[in-house]
Order: C-alpha cells, then sequence, then structure tokens
C-alpha cells in the first residue's frame, strides 16, 4: 500500500517538494532543477558537504513515483526531530547562521550559491548544525548579486542581533514573523549604541533605511547594475565577522543553576538517577523528551541507553548553557530546546501547516517530566487531569516525579499566595494520571518527600 | 608626514575606484521584483569589498614581513 503523504511545509519551492511514504521522506527533483542538481554533485559541492557532515546525505531511491513530471526521486537521511529557529538558544541559532554563510562560500568556490538563506533549512542532530535543503543549491551566475541577502539579515542577523544586544528571549519574535524579523523593527527595538558595530550599521540599519527608499526609481535601475564575485565574498566575509562578533552571555537564572538550589542531599539524587535509569531500561525507547530538561542531567540518561533526547526547557539561560556543554562534547544524540509547556509552540504558517506543533512532532517512546509537575499545577494553575492528558499526548511511557506540598519547593512557591490547590494531593495526581496511563511501578526517592513513577499509557487513550 | 597623508589618499581613491568597478553596467538584464533590496545588495557589496580588499591586502604585508623575518 502506496501511503504517500505531501509535506506541508514543501510548497514554495517549484524545483521540487517533500513527500513521506510509510514514514520515509523523499524529496522530488523536478526538470527545472535538473541542471543545478547536477552541477551540486558533479562540481564535487555535494560530496564535500556529505564529507563535512553539513549536509543532509541522500540516496537516488528507486521504484518510488512521484507526481507529475520529475527529474529524480531522492531520499534523504531522517532527521531525528524536526526543529524550529524560535526554539532555540542563542548559540544555536549563531551556529545556523554561521553554517549558512560556510555553505555560500563553499558553494561560490565550487560555481554554485544558495538561492534563500532561510533558518528552516538548517536543523540540528544534537548539537551538530545541518543543512535540509539540496534543492537550494543553484548554478552562481557572474554578477547576480546574493539573492538571499534579505533573507539571511531576517532569519538571522536581526534576532541574533536582538537576543545578543537587547534581550535573548526575542527569539520567540520568529514565531510571530515566519520570514524572519522584519529589519525596520529590529532597528528600532535595537539599542543605539548597536550602531557602533560596523556589520550592523551597514547591513541591518543600513538595510532598513534603504527598504524605506524610493521603490518606483529602484525599479529602474536594478536591472542596470552588478555585483563582482570579488564583493559577493566580501559581503560574506563581512556577514560572518558580524555573526561572530554577537555574543550572549546567560545570566546566572534560578533554573540555570536548578540543580545546585534543589533540596536534595547526594544520596536523594543518586536515588533519583538509579530510578530514572531503571525505568528508563524498562521502557526501552528510542525517543525521550525531557520536559523541563533544566541542564540536560537525565537527558544524558537517555542516551546512555541508545535513545535519541529532545530536551526542553522554558529558559533561555539553561537551553543556552545545555547546547554549549552538548556542543563542545560534539553530541549527536540531545537536541535542547526552548519550550514553554504552559504555551507550547503552535501549529504556524499558511493553512496552519507549513510548521508543525510541538504535540505534532510526536510522539516521543518515553517522556521524562522530573520535578515539574508542580510548576506547572501550582504556578501555572493547570488542573492534573489536563497535564495528565497533555502527557499521554506526548508519548508511550511516563516517568513522571511527584512533589507534595511538603516539599520545600513548593512551600516557598505557596509562601507568597493563597494555597488554593486543594486538589494537589498524591491521590488526586494517581487519580487524574490513572485515566490515561496504568501504573507500572511506583517508588519513593530516598531521603526525600518526593515519588517517581513509571507509567504506561492505556491502549484506549 | 605629508608623504604618509599622500599615500592614504592615493590608496584610498584606488580602492574607491576599484570599488567602482565592481559595479558593471549590463544590458537587458533581468528586472528583480524586491529592487530596493537589490540595488542596496549592491551598494553593500560595494562597501564591504572596500574593507576585504583592505584586509586581504593587510594580510598579505603581514605574510610578507613574517617571511623577512624568518630569513634573517
Amino acid at each position: 500500500m502506496n501511503d504517500m503523504q505531501q509535506n506541508t511545509a514543501s510548497f514554495r519551492d517549484p524545483d521540487g517538494h517533500i513527500f513521506s511514504i510509510n514514514g520515509q521522506i523523499f524529496r522530488q527533483v523536478n526538470f527545472s532543477a535538473q541542471e543545478d542538481y547536477d552541477l551540486l554533485i558533479s562540481s564535487g559541492l555535494y560530496a564535500e558537504l556529505i564529507d563535512s557532515k553539513v549536509l543532509v546525505e541522500h540516496e537516488e531511491a528507486v521504484g518510488v513515483t512521484g507526481v507529475g513530471e520529475y527529474y529524480k526521486i531522492i531520499m534523504p537521511e531522517k532527521i531525528p526531530f524536526i526543529s524550529y529557529p524560535y526554539e532555540w538558544s542563542f548559540s544555536q541559532l549563531k551556529q545556523a547562521a554561521i553554517l549558512t554563510l560556510k555553505l555560500q562560500i563553499a558553494a561560490m568556490a565550487r560555481g554554485m550559491s544558495l538561492k534563500d538563506a532561510s533558518a528552516y533549512n538548517i536543523q540540528f542532530i544534537g548539537s551538530q548544525p545541518i543543512f535540509i535543503d539540496t534543492l537550494s543549491f543553484e548554478k552562481y551566475n557572474e554578477g547576480k548579486p546574493w539573492i538571499a541577502y534579505g533573507q539571511f539579515v531576517r532569519h538571522f542577523l536581526a534576532p541574533l542581533a536582538l537576543m545578543a544586544k537587547t534581550d535573548a528571549r526575542l527569539s520567540s519574535l520568529l514565531r510571530c514573523f515566519i520570514d524572519g524579523v522584519p529589519v525596520d523593527m529590529a532597528a528600532k527595538m535595537l539599542p543605539g549604541s548597536s550602531r557602533f558595530n560596523m556589520g550592523l550599521l551597514l547591513h541591518l540599519f543600513g538595510m532598513a533605511r534603504a527598504m524605506g527608499g524610493d521603490a518606483e526609481a529602484a525599479n529602474s535601475r536594478a536591472g542596470e547594475v552588478k555585483v563582482s564575485k570579488f564583493g559577493l565574498m566580501a559581503t560574506l566575509d563581512s556577514l560572518l565577522s558580524t555573526v561572530n562578533k554577537l555574543t550572549w552571555e546567560p545570566p546566572k537564572t534560578t533554573w540555570s543553576d536548578y540543580y545546585d538550589n534543589t533540596n536534595y542531599t547526594d544520596s536523594s539524587s543518586a536515588h533519583k538517577a538509579a530510578l530514572v535509569l531503571a525505568y528508563m531500561r524498562e521502557a526501552a525507547p528510542h525517543t525521550v523528551w525531557d520536559l523541563g530538561a533544566n541542564t540536560g542531567r537525565y537527558s544524558e540518561i537517555g542516551e546512555g541507553i541508545g535513545a535519541q533526547v529532545t530536551a526542553f526547557d522554558f529558559d533561555v539561560a539553561a537551553v543556552e548553557f545545555m547546547y554549549r556543554d552538548f556542543a563542545s562534547k560534539e553530541n549527536r544524540n540531545i537536541l535542547p530546546l526552548v519550550m514553554d509547556l504552559s504555551n507550547p509552540s503552535p501549529a504556524l504558517g499558511w493553512h496552519h501547516n507549513e510548521r508543525a506543533s510541538m504535540i505534532q512532532r510526536g510522539p516521543a517512546d518515553c517522556v521524562l517530566a522530573l520535578a515539574i509537575i508542580h510548576h506547572l499545577a501550582i504556578a501555572n494553575n493547570l488542573p492534573l487531569g489536563m497535564i495528565a492528558d497533555f502527557f499521554s499526548q506526548c508519548g508511550k511511557w511516563l516517568i513522571i516525579e511527584f512533589v507534595p506540598k511538603e516539599d520545600s519547593q513548593i512551600k516557598r512557591m505557596l509562601a507568597a499566595r493563597e494555597d488554593i490547590f486543594v486538589n494537589y494531593t498524591r491521590e488526586e495526581f494517581e487519580r487524574a494520571f490513572g485515566e490515561y496511563f496504568y501504573m507500572v511501578h511506583r517508588e519513593d526517592i530516598t531521603d526525600s518527600c518526593r515519588t517517581l513513577y513509571l507509567l504506561c499509557k492505556r491502549d484506549d487513550k | 608626514m605629508k608623504k604618509k597623508i599622500l599615500s592614504l589618499a592615493i590608496s584610498v581613491l584606488i580602492l574607491s575606484i576599484c570599488a567602482f568597478f565592481m559595479i558593471q553596467r549590463a544590458a537587458n538584464a533581468y528586472i528583480d521584483g524586491n529592487s530596493v533590496m537589490y540595488l542596496f545588495s549592491v551598494v553593500a557589496a560595494s562597501i564591504c569589498a572596500v574593507g576585504y580588499a583592505i584586509k586581504v591586502y593587510w594580510q598579505k604585508i603581514l605574510e610578507f614581513f613574517k617571511r623577512m623575518s624568518g630569513r634573517k
């Protein structure tokens, strides 16, 4: 049975599109892209990029039928988890920007060029960025400017500058503006001192000013001028230097040094880790979602048993620290992402179908929800039944830590507010989660009042 | 001092001429829909080219002196 599904995000490029058959991803290469695709292979660019592990590898598919008339069907390597720029930390977006520029430089050295510079063309395998759009490479025509220059500034330079110089949480603007942050808006939001950065002055403030220029006059002159290869290389060098100089040092937030401030003793911490490992081995997952991962300590347990882990946390500083740590180890199995569980990434774009919601990108085989239930139930006033429902949509197995009201963390949370959470009890927790899961194991964590559960989703849910 | 100023002025003039010639005229060229961005990318490339040329030549000068000091 040929169960072909068109990828709902792949419709803008007339040169081809993505589809899947029984979970396997395919890319159709149309005849309009034949020359460029052949040049990508024959120029040696494809082999060079595959050798350096920066382009997704593919095989030419045999016996697969596409749509209409086409040149080839290729079968790219599957990405473990599709993430979006508004879910990345500062360093992830910066690495994605650097990779895009380096790809353009490498392409130009072999007579090719990137026809777009969309941040959505980059994905992460663990901490390693990789370019996924094989059909973005086209033949470089001497004299033509880099057509993706404006898109690069909107998708990378503007959000990076805002994160570095205004507030790191402004990466969430990419969720509102699917084709990148408008440069005029970024120029207004950046502090005045940003104008002393020559790269930003030219590529961002200059572009913002130019965009307000006379379009009629520009129309009449646009076709008359050309850019030399030297000028293009100079632009790329300048952009690379500007991006490299943008830095952000995350502050020590409550969450980024969470483990140093918990009330766990060494023995309770060791017991919790041992239980997580034992539960994880029993679930034997291929994919794990660590919700509220913080610095990723427990994500590493999932990785240790061979799973691909997506480590979510709402705190940009915690995710930044996590990414830096995993990137320094060249980790290819844990992907840290910024995600506020009380307001997770929705479906976005044309027809609500271009970018999938968090839930649509699941379910995972196993969900880790350690020391997070009280933040959702008490800090966000979410009823336990609704939390259980959400977790049941995230994955089949659930390793969850219940934190009772006697815990010092909750006492601190309730110190300055009225305790309206009469239903927040262990019994009510077990009842609410029992509607969606059956209990496999339950064990109290040594030297603490917390309990760790291994739950499995009911077949009818 | 005067020699230095003159030398600097000549360098800037040469680089400006280089940048000027990087923008060539072409007949029957494709007119891009986003013409403002097209023209801006041309201007940005010209400005970057000046800095890039200085960077490239400065590196060559440094390499020359490194080689010279290596011979000694």
